[in-house]
């Protein structure tokens, strides 16, 4: 048991003993009155149709299923306020249009659905940020169960001077392969063969010691090294310089391909995920701090927001 | 030059310039002495000495000594206190002399009027937002289980709010816990809680005087944003053996204290334990074999001082208090072949020691001196520890495995002060400090012996090393009778790991008397904090950490300003209102998400520095004597908060932000028998973050939580708790009895069983519906007191 489990024995057994006279009883809220406000939440990337889902707010404590707006009108416009498309409902709240998003442009969406108002945003798609090379070297485990199956990974990036850019970086491990001895089921002998795993990306969770991705933290740092599966940092620290960054995996198999993402966001497609990630991160801890999710819907809830991808893929 | 050497060289020039001043006045003549109640020999702090021919007067200080510098002639003297019986004393002054009074208390003196002073001294000093804490109020105000607490009294104070329930924490106009300077005989408290924060570490028996100040610091003081706190420690009596105590539902008390060499070497010493842990652990033992645990604190204060000549006197004085909860479960197989028995005990303490030696030496009948060594530490620790003993072919092999997490923090001090009174019209205070503070910010240390090998390992951050300085000067100068200013500066510093940080404070306060009856005060000052309090509870939990300043978490700083008027009103009323506003930098907030307890060398990342402000007016209607006496104190304020990375860095309201506060203390006596208690308080709910909707989030490829939902949280405490109010009520027995007196005190805590929120959350009811769902922790909680003097 570490010492903050115990801790958190002790203060609950604590709590247990002053509350034995503690009165517990339902109150009143305020937000049970709330209105229901119109929800959009699309994300836009360059190349792809632009997609939204519709739905509405409820109550906190209202205990009925939220409901996709079916009846909504979506139109897209573009950053002079021309009319791009209008999105057509595809089921369950999904909206699409036929025309794919540009990088560098800026995107407004207008939606509105039954009695909600209209509901609108505004945001664009940065430049794709390719990573410029990559590296790997075995490293040695945090965990001594796995000895020195870790390893380090490099990946260089050249910023862009003059802007504000945010970027989120993941690993993904897809697919491999590794040689076995296997049966040939017509001879009944053992055979080396090569399997091949072909299971879809799979997010791999991180650690760094990296300062710049240190100094972005959220405080789920530990050490001085910080952990998790999707790392947040903006250009504050090195704007307009190429940087080498360090990423490890705490275990490394070596039989499958891994794909670093590199994501350059929009600031809000980047606060809203980043958000979203405290959330989760945070979700059933009494004692943290509560978490607001990002929202730049005007008169509404969600997210409209773009954003592009670039990937290096290290194959074994 | 390093900034220590440039202290002394600031302090020897003032001594040297203040010594020719003394000399150049020689026309008049100086009564300097101390004040003191002749009962018991205790200083009178603040008691005054007023010449009405000349119009002028002095106060003496916190060691009861005064000085007055008068023209060489006959001199008609007034020596008051408030509760005291008033010495006058006409006498021909034709040079220097030594004159000490002994007051003698009302409760002495049967059928003798004793004339109110306090008020007279609210009107005449320059300070403002300063209260003198009336330990007599203390004593007979209704409070929860019957604990009298210092800190509680105090939170009934215009511009002070309590923050939960039952808690002792104090939030000064819109300061956070960590900004309040607690000091017990100078010295630093760093956590002044018992059980969570229920209980203050104070034992009222022990204290002789308590101020409060919420704005126009001194320039004595520094160090805290938002008050000052000054509590002093009973001398012990000089003239006979003394002691007083309590027996209550959950804890006792006794002091002792008297004379070693009368009138030359005293002592006090006081002590206080709970004893919960006596009560309950039939309980916990009942619930199975091995069981055992409990909780218990105790405080153990003592003084000694001896005089050695009526120029120079020594006191040494501490403070050790400490809190444990332990729970421990053992196991035993009683088979003959293998037996085998485990213990697991686990444990939580806290505590704080205090010391301070001090010396006062009187240079002169105009300077005072004032030299003391500090050592002021707090220290928690948490830890479990497994045994295990169990036979092997005949073999006994015991095995076990400890882990302990500790943190804390140790200062050593050693200052100077100094009163100098080179006329009625000027008293002057200087001097300076170092603080040599520890920081321990959590190691964990585990330890194993499986019988075979023993590991011996700590981890976590390393300690952490500071120096602090401070000097100041400050000038109470009487311009003329109307004005009257208080004007200093207090410089200060800190250095950690090669970082530096100074600070220049100045401070100013000063009063106008419209009338006999009527003063306008104002006051600005600037402070500077340089340690912080990490603490997301905000409930005075043993684990809140103290830190110094670092490369990107800078020192806190405060600008006050205040503005107010005092009036005494017919029938020994009076009333004071103040407004005040009030600016904070570099202040701590925990980011979205942080968590409770985690590893203290990243506190850095969980945390986000912002600034903060709030703004108010308090108002005071008070009755200090008569028959019935007590206060009303009223305050509307408003206090913000905004940091860059919080709220998505837009402004709200921080969590003890109360609209309005009231705060109902009365007393009064019907007979030398019957006294009886009341306290009403109200405030407005506390501020807390909830969300008042929930929607779908964004869902992608991929996307694990697709068709999931968030929680809207509008903003940071968004959602206000119910109101908080609650009415006491006590009465108190006296009799006097073969050795000396007793009361019986009984109390009504929440006499109106209010269910006042503790905290909140969301729950299901039987029809499963979500609800939101308050815990209270104090219904009507009846208490029982015996209270004995002898």
């Amino acid at each position: 048991m570490n010492t903050p489990t115990l801790f958190f024995r002790i203060l609950i057994a604590s709590a247990l003993l002053l509350s034995t006279g503690a009165c517990t009883k339902f109150i009143d809220f305020e937000g049970e009155d709330s209105t229901p406000r119109l929800v959009v939440n699309g994300a836009f990337q360059p190349d792809s149709v632009f997609e939204i889902e519709l739905s509405n707010s409820l109550g906190f404590i209202d205990i009925s299923q939220i409901q996709p707006r079916t009846d909504g009108s979506v139109a897209v416009y573009d950053g002079n306020g021309s009319f791009v498309d209008s999105l057509t409902h595809i089921g369950d709240g999904r909206y699409r249009s036929n025309v794919t998003a540009a990088v560098g442009n800026t995107y407004t969406v207008r939606a509105s659905s039954g009695a909600f108002g209209e509901v609108s945003a505004t945001d664009y798609i940065p430049d794709i940020m390719p990573i410029d090379s990559w590296d790997t070297a075995s490293a040695a485990s945090s965990d001594p169960f796995f000895d020195n199956s870790g390893l380090d990974i490099f990946f260089t990036l050249s910023d862009p001077a003059g802007s504000e850019n945010f970027y989120m970086v993941e690993v993904f491990e897809s697919a491999g392969y590794y040689i076995d001895y296997v049966m040939d089921p017509s001879t009944g002998e053992f055979v080396q063969d090569t399997i091949y795993l072909d299971f879809g990306p799979q997010k791999l969770y991180l650690s760094t010691t990296d300062q710049v991705l240190l100094s972005e933290a959220d405080g789920f740092a530990d050490g001085g090294e910080l952990y998790g599966e999707t790392f947040f940092f903006s250009d504050r620290l090195f704007n307009g310089n190429i940087r080498r960054f360090q990423l490890r995996l705490d275990y490394y198999s070596g039989i499958a391909n891994l794909e670093i993402r590199l994501t350059s966001a929009s600031q809000s497609y980047w606060r809203y995920r980043r958000t979203i990630d405290r959330y989760d991160y945070s979700s059933g801890d009494p004692f943290s701090e509560p978490v607001q999710v990002f929202t730049n819907i005007e008169g509404g809830l969600g997210i409209w927001a773009g954003f592009s991808a670039s990937s290096a893929v290290i194959e074994f | 030059m390093s900034p220590d050497s440039r202290c002394i060289r600031f302090l020897l020039s003032a001594i040297f310039i203040l010594t020719l001043l003394t000399s150049a006045i020689g026309q008049n003549a100086t009564i300097s002495g101390h004040i003191t109640d002749a009962a018991t020999g205790e200083a009178l702090i603040g008691a005054t000495i007023y010449d009405f021919k000349s119009g002028k007067g002095a106060v003496a200080n916190n060691y009861g000594f005064y000085s007055l510098t008068l023209p060489a002639d006959s001199v008609s003297l007034r020596i008051s206190y408030v509760g005291y019986q008033t010495q006058n004393e006409k006498r021909k002054l034709d040079g220097n002399v030594v004159l000490s009074f002994e007051l003698s208390g009302s409760a002495m003196l049967e059928g003798v009027e004793v004339v109110a002073t306090q008020n007279d001294n609210e009107l005449e000093r320059s300070q403002m937002s300063t209260i003198e804490i009336s330990l007599d109020k203390v004593k007979s105000l209704p409070v929860l289980l019957g604990e009298r607490d210092v800190l509680k009294t105090i939170q009934l104070l215009p511009g002070v709010q309590s923050g939960m329930e039952g808690a002792s924490g104090i939030y000064v106009r819109g300061g956070g816990p960590d900004q309040n300077l607690i000091l017990l005989d100078g010295v630093p408290v760093y956590n002044a809680n018992h059980l969570f924060g229920f209980f203050s570490i104070f034992n009222t028996d022990a204290i002789n005087s308590v101020r409060l100040i919420k704005g126009g610091f001194p320039a004595e003081y520094g160090g805290r944003l938002s008050s000052v706190i000054d509590m002093r420690m009973k001398e012990g009596n000089s003239k006979k053996i003394h002691g007083e105590g309590g027996i209550g539902l959950i804890a006792s008390r006794l002091t002792i204290e008297g004379p070693i060499i009368k009138d030359k070497t005293s002592f006090m010493v006081s002590g206080r334990r709970t004893y919960i842990d006596v009560l309950t652990r039939p309980i916990i033992r009942s619930q199975g074999e091995g069981i055992d645990g409990g909780y218990y604190f105790y405080d153990l204060n003592a003084k000694v001082n001896h005089k050695f000549s009526d120029r120079s006197r020594l006191f040494l004085s501490g403070y050790f208090g400490r809190d444990r909860f332990f729970v421990k479960d053992s196991y035993s197989a009683r088979s003959a072949q293998e037996p085998y028995t485990e213990t697991l005990e686990a444990g939580l303490g806290w505590g704080n020691a205090i010391g301070a030696l001090r010396w006062n030496y009187i240079f002169g009948p105009r300077l005072f001196s004032n030299t003391t060594l500090t050592y002021s530490s707090y220290d928690f620790n948490v830890g479990s520890q497994f045994e295990s003993e169990r036979v092997e072919n005949g073999q006994t092999i015991n095995s076990s495995q400890s882990i302990e997490y500790l943190s804390g923090i140790r200062d050593w001090s050693a200052k100077i002060d100094f009163n100098y009174f080179p006329d009625p019209d000027h008293s002057v205070k200087f001097g300076g400090a170092y603080i040599y503070h520890t920081f321990n910010p959590g190691i964990n240390r585990f330890e194993e012996n499986d019988g075979v090998a023993r590991q011996d390992t700590s981890f976590g951050s390393n300690r952490i090393f500071a120096h602090e300085f401070y000097t100041y000067i400050e000038d109470d100068w009487r311009i003329n009778e109307k004005f009257k200013v208080n004007g200093g500066v207090h410089i200060s510093g800190f250095s950690v790991n090669s970082k530096e940080y100074f600070s220049f404070q100045p401070r100013v306060s000063g009063r106008y008397l419209v009338n006999n009856r009527t003063a306008v005060k104002a006051s600005y000052a600037h402070m500077a904090q340089f340690l912080h309090l990490l603490t997301n509870t905000g409930i005075g939990l043993p684990t809140d950490l103290w830190v110094p300043p670092t490369e990107n978490i800078k020192p806190q700083l405060a600008h006050q300003v205040a503005a107010g008027v005092v009036r005494d009103l017919p029938a020994d009323f009076s009333v004071s209102f103040e407004a005040y506003y009030k600016y904070m930098e570099n202040l701590l907030e925990y980011r979205d998400g942080a968590g409770f307890f985690g590893n203290a060398t990243d506190w850095q990342g969980q945390v986000e520095s912002g600034r903060g402000w709030s703004y108010g007016g308090e108002l005071l209607l008070e009755k200090k004597m008569g028959k019935t006496s007590g206060w009303i104190g009223y305050t509307l304020s408003w206090t913000n908060r905004q940091f860059e990375n919080i709220n998505f860095g837009e402004v709200f309201p921080y969590r003890y932000d109360r609209r309005h506060d009231i705060s109902l203390a009365l007393t009064h006596t019907f007979s030398e028998r019957v006294d009886v208690g009341i306290v009403w308080v109200y405030g407005t709910g506390n501020a807390v973050t909830l969300p008042l909707e929930r929607y779908r989030r964004l869902s992608g490829s991929g996307d694990f939580f697709r068709g999931a939902e968030v929680g809207h949280i509008e903003s940071r405490n968004n959602y206000r708790m119910p109101a908080y109010h609650r009415l006491d009520l006590g009465v108190n027995l006296h009799k006097e009895t073969r050795y000396g007196s007793r009361t019986w005190s009984f109390g009504l805590y929440n006499a109106y069983s209010r269910q006042n929120p503790f905290f909140l959350y969301f729950s299901n009811d039987r029809e499963g519906n979500q609800r939101l769902t308050q815990v209270a922790l104090f219904p009507l909680i009846p208490s029982v007191m015996y209270n004995f003097r002898f």
